[in-house]
């Protein structure tokens, strides 16, 4: 229990730091929002009412606070470019890339795992061989321009979907789906390939353990070896990476977004940035740091409840 | 004497065969990369043109190893940066440890977490876009894995009996750090470089071709990229000459890493 | 009971080398029998074989091994599976890793039952806290439910013992199972093995390098040697005449050289009440109390202890590698040098010999040329070559990594080595080389030794006095015949009636 309490302390004192190099990146270092917010043509008194009006001539601590309890509450600051609040901005487009991003974890995690067992049950065999060497290439490819062949192939050849056709979730869920499914399939196919040479590699290693060895020795079957012992051990790792990979997967929807045309926050980012709108930035940097960050949490937490090693390390070490 | 793993030759070899195609396009190229011919628009791959043209007629052979070029530059100098940087922090924290060892690394744990191209977005979207502005940004993000790596080999080391005989030969500290211990980070940093190279490849590409990255006139084959797609089916060998040539890239460092990691982990 | 005859092995492969040859062994019910032999002798892979646990792809098996009348060695893939775990059972050296982590103990214990006989799940349970009991385990129900993380690696050997009598098997194959525990924990598993092959008319199969272990345990014993059993017996005729040349090497190990310390010479080294101290994050963690003790020249001795008792530190205090300690520590001027356990790592492995043995002159700013010289006079009297100077540490032979450790420190010109575990991770002809080399230049140089080892046969044999360590603390100490003799500690009697066995 004490060792909960102290990650989440630590969890906490981490969003905080973060949150702060945060705020000092965008409000400080980006310089002074109301030149830009106001254009070319503005007068010195009207700079020093918005200012005011914004709050930007209060001490730093305090602005941060006032910030950060925004930040909590949903208030994310005002688009300078849209002139909106940008939680109006982000709430259209996050549910998009949470089921872009969702979807493509589904499809990650219900591939690799049975892939990787089925391939350390038939080790050396032809299918493992040819998986191998594709899974070598597919590590390499970039998500967005797999998903430009996608497009090419199945898109403008094969006309399985439109693209930039996106269907909004709202109005069809199930051809929202359909659509995401490319790209969903784009983001995973490079995460699928690792995460399933990862699960090979942690299986081998298991295979060469000494409690396999007793196994044997006691009349056990390799089948049965694998099933009711190194099959546990090794997914441990696995189970870790798996947690690490959602914020990879949430990133590499911004990109795909990008290529399929999906009004996700990836769109969103790219011309915030291309457009200085920095309180959009910030507040979507901070949303992944946050994921980042829980993640991370999740990781720790998953890892001990698999493993009853760790329980007792910690407790021993504390 | 030594035995390199399949891998290490295979991705060795293409590595090579892409930094000579490189350099050699540094300079000449069959065409000028930058010349328009209105005669020859999105022609498909032809003897005059191997990767066929683009949509202002320019070479796309031409315009791909350029672009390769400005990748590749990119990727060194923050690999570079990233390097040297990061076995000086992780030389010493790993050495010393103690509490700023401890600080040092939850830092270095929580930034290599983040996604590091959202994290090189992030400082862009700040500096400013731009080849070297791109580069500060990797180069930065890059720090702590290598100093992570390094801290890794270093704290192992600093536990091994040959340190406490270099001890008793009445080795200073930094002798210790840099002469005795740096060689035996040998294969791993070497490891840590090649998937450095193949991140920095990737991370690239992909701020390009968000248009957030490296700027015209400098070529870049993720913006590229971006521009192919608008022509993708009249002239699909455009966006496929691109992707290639990255995949090439950053297959040829990954397997070199792969293999230097397998060849490393065999002999510990 | 078991009857091994003519038994050969042959790697398979490109070059198909045969590693047992000509093997014959017959173990009655209920005996005891050992093999002894250094690691590549091949006892392993003949146990491996009598377990069918050697891949048949990879090694060709000829000659007949029969069980009770069975013929092993034309068993499928599937007999076999159903003679190990109830037939053959089998324990090994590293007793934690070789049980499954996240398996609770009592499930690992009942994987025979599971296999081999259709008791329920209660009976299994029974039968499995029955078979943790019976190794004197306190509290079976308790530890049926424990992780094998959990336990001490004496507790998990009793754990493995209890899954391998778990079906009452006729014969028990040990590989090494006392290598990797404490000295007086190993008595302790030795006396349950004796017990429990009693008890259940089980033959056992003891694979050991440890000629004190065989010789506490076993009725017969097996030497082995390159694959040739070179010689077989009873126990007690095998020590007290050994006929073959290899085996009479094997005894003389642990025998008293005959040359003492003369008279009282200078000290060139004395700790007076020394207490140190590990940092350990925020945590500092007392590793030694008041220890003090000297060592004249030319003298040898011996530190005796469990791992973890503090010996190591001890070694770290003297050479100043560990500066946090109080007490006051005597070098008399030059800082001793120090022979590690493994020399793999104790050499840089990045660096060539010649480049590791200049570097201690090179620091002290000796000129290129007369480094040169030195190293080639050093090299003579460790009985190495110039061919060796252009080689890695990995390119040499464990014999020859520990003489180049050895002239490292001698390069320094110190008057004191302190040699933690130098000759432990060597074969046992190259550990008489090494000590013999070691004495030859004490003889030579006037050197002196602090001899760190949880080895009593190599500590009897080389070392003048002996101090005995405990949790931090110097319980005993005295010449090493008073101590073998007249033990006054109880840990030191434990201990000394281990070496007697070896006497």
């Amino acid at each position: 229990m004490r060792y909960f309490l102290k990650k989440i302390i630590s969890l906490i004192i981490t969003l905080l730091l973060v949150s702060f190099l945060a705020f000092l990146t965008f409000q400080l270092i980006s310089g002074d929002p109301v030149t830009q917010m106001l254009g070319t043509e503005y007068t010195e008194e009207m700079a020093a009412h918005l200012r005011a009006q914004l709050g930007l001539d209060d001490p730093f601590p305090i602005r941060y606070f006032r910030w950060l309890g925004g930040f909590i509450t949903g208030d994310f600051g005002t688009s300078y470019s849209y002139n909106v609040p940008v939680s109006s901005l982000l709430s259209d487009k996050l549910p998009v890339t949470g089921l872009l991003s969702a979807f493509s974890f589904v499809l990650l995690v219900s591939i690799s795992i049975p892939l990787g067992i089925w391939l350390a049950a038939h080790e050396d065999s032809i299918p493992d061989k040819i998986f191998t060497a594709l899974n070598q290439i597919a590590m390499s490819i970039p998500p967005f321009f797999l998903g430009i062949m996608m497009t090419l192939v199945f898109g403008l050849m094969l006309h399985l979907f439109v693209p930039g056709n996106y269907i909004s979730y709202q109005e069809n869920f199930g051809a929202s789906l359909a659509y995401l499914l490319f790209p969903a399939i784009a983001i995973a196919i490079p995460k699928i390939a690792m995460t399933v040479k990862l699960f090979k590699s942690s299986l081998h290693a298991e295979y060469r353990r000494d409690y396999v060895r007793t196994a044997l020795s006691r009349g056990s079957t390799r089948r049965r070896i694998l099933y009711s012992h190194v099959l546990r051990n090794a997914i441990i790792p696995v189970v870790t990476f798996l947690a690490l990979t959602i914020p990879e997967i949430v990133a590499g929807s911004i990109i795909i977004e990008q290529v399929f045309t999906v009004p996700g926050l990836g769109r969103l980012l790219v011309s915030s940035i291309l457009n200085r709108d920095y309180p959009v930035v910030c507040a979507i940097v901070m949303l992944i740091a946050a994921l980042v960050i829980l993640m991370n949490f999740l990781a720790d937490i998953l890892y001990r409840i698999i493993d009853p090693r760790i329980r007792i390390d910690q407790e021993a070490s504390k | 004497m030594k035995r390199y793993h399949i891998y290490t030759k295979a991705g060795g070899i293409l590595s090579a065969v892409m930094i000579l195609l490189i350099v050699v396009a540094m300079f000449w190229t069959p065409y000028d990369a930058t010349a328009t011919n209105s005669a020859a628009k999105l022609s498909p791959p032809s003897l005059a043109h191997l990767l066929g043209t683009d949509n202002l007629g320019r070479d796309i052979l031409s315009r791909v190893l350029e672009g390769a070029g400005t990748t590749l530059l990119i990727a060194v100098l923050t690999v570079a940066m990233g390097a040297v940087l990061g076995i000086l922090i992780g030389a010493f924290t790993g050495y010393y440890g103690g509490p700023l060892d401890n600080i040092l690394m939850r830092i270095c744990d929580t930034i290599t977490a983040f996604p590091s191209f959202l994290l090189a977005l992030a400082i862009v979207s700040i500096l400013g876009s731009g080849t070297y502005h791109v580069v500060l940004a990797l180069g930065l993000l890059f720090i702590p894995s290598f100093a992570r790596i390094v801290r890794g080999e270093y704290a192992r080391a600093a536990t091994q009996a040959y340190v406490d005989n270099a001890k008793l030969m009445g080795a200073g500290a930094l002798r210790i750090m840099f002469v005795h211990i740096l060689p035996n980070t040998k294969s791993v940093l070497l490891s840590a470089i090649a998937i450095g190279f193949n991140n920095a490849v990737l991370a690239e590409a992909s701020m390009s071709y968000l248009g957030i990255g490296v700027q015209p006139p400098d070529p870049s084959l993720g913006r590229m990229l971006s521009e192919s797609q608008t022509y993708l089916l009249s002239a699909p060998w455009y966006a496929i000459s691109a992707g290639v040539v990255i995949i090439l890239l950053i297959l040829g460092f990954t397997l070199l890493g792969e293999g230097l990691a397998k060849e490393s982990g065999q002999n510990a | 009971m078991l009857e091994i005859k003519g038994l050969k092995l042959t790697f398979q492969g490109s070059s198909g080398f045969e590693v047992i040859h000509n093997m014959n062994l017959a173990i009655e019910e209920g005996e005891i029998v050992g093999i002894v032999g250094e690691s590549g002798s091949g006892k392993t892979t003949a146990a491996l074989s009598v377990a069918g646990l050697l891949d048949r792809r990879k090694v060709q098996a000829e000659g007949s091994i029969l069980l009770d009348g069975m013929e092993l060695l034309s068993c499928s893939e599937t007999e076999y599976q159903k003679i190990r775990g109830r037939s053959i059972s089998m324990v090994f050296q590293e007793p934690l890793s070789s049980l499954d982590p996240l398996m609770k103990i009592g499930h690992q214990v009942e994987e025979a039952l599971k296999l081999h006989t259709n008791l329920n799940r209660k009976q299994r349970r029974q039968a499995a806290i029955g078979a943790l009991r019976s190794v004197e385990l306190s509290d079976p129900e308790l530890i049926y439910e424990k992780y094998p993380h959990e336990l001490s690696g004496g507790m998990c050997q009793r754990v493995m013992l209890a899954a391998a009598i778990v079906t009452h098997p006729r014969l028990l194959i040990a590989d090494e199972p006392t290598t990797a525990l404490d000295v007086s924990v190993q008595a302790q598993i030795l006396s349950l093995i004796r017990r429990l092959s009693q008890e259940y008319r089980m033959s056992v199969l003891f694979i050991s390098h440890d000629l004190g272990v065989i010789r506490m345990l076993c009725d017969r014993v097996a030497v082995m040697r390159d694959g040739y059993v070179v010689e077989q017996g009873r126990t007690q005729d095998i020590f007290e005449h050994p006929a073959h040349a290899y085996t009479r090497t094997l005894v003389a190990k642990i025998q008293k050289r005959n040359d003492f310390l003369e008279t009282d010479r200078d000290p060139v080294l004395k700790l007076e009440k020394v207490n140190a101290f590990y940092r350990n994050g925020r945590n500092r963690r007392q590793a030694l109390y008041d220890v003090s003790f000297e060592i004249r020249r030319g003298e040898i001795l011996g530190l005796v202890g469990e791992s973890g008792c503090g010996k190591s530190t001890t070694a770290k205090v003297i050479t100043g590698i560990l500066p946090d300690y109080t007490g006051t520590v005597e070098r008399y001027g030059v800082r001793p040098q120090m022979v590690f356990q493994d020399p793999l790592s104790s050499l840089n492995p990045s660096k060539n010999i010649s480049w590791l043995l200049e570097e201690p002159l090179r620091i002290a700013g000796v000129s290129k040329l007369s480094r040169r010289e030195s190293v080639r006079n050093i090299l003579g009297r460790v009985g190495l070559s110039e061919e060796h100077l252009r080689r890695r540490p990995a390119e040499l032979s464990g014999g020859q990594r520990q003489r180049v450790a050895i002239a490292a420190a001698l390069i320094q010109r110190p008057a004191l080595i302190v040699a933690d575990e130098p000759v432990s991770a060597l074969d046992v002809t190259i550990q008489t080389q090494i000590l013999d080399l070691m004495l030859e230049l004490k003889r030579e140089l006037g050197l002196s030794y602090l001899f760190i080892s949880h080895d009593l046969g190599v500590i009897y044999r080389i070392c003048d006095r002996v101090m005995i360590m405990r949790e931090g603390r110097i319980i005993e100490q005295g010449s090493v015949l008073e101590i073998y003799q007249h033990p006054k500690e109880s840990y030191t009697k434990r201990l000394a009636s281990l070496a007697g066995e070896i006497q």
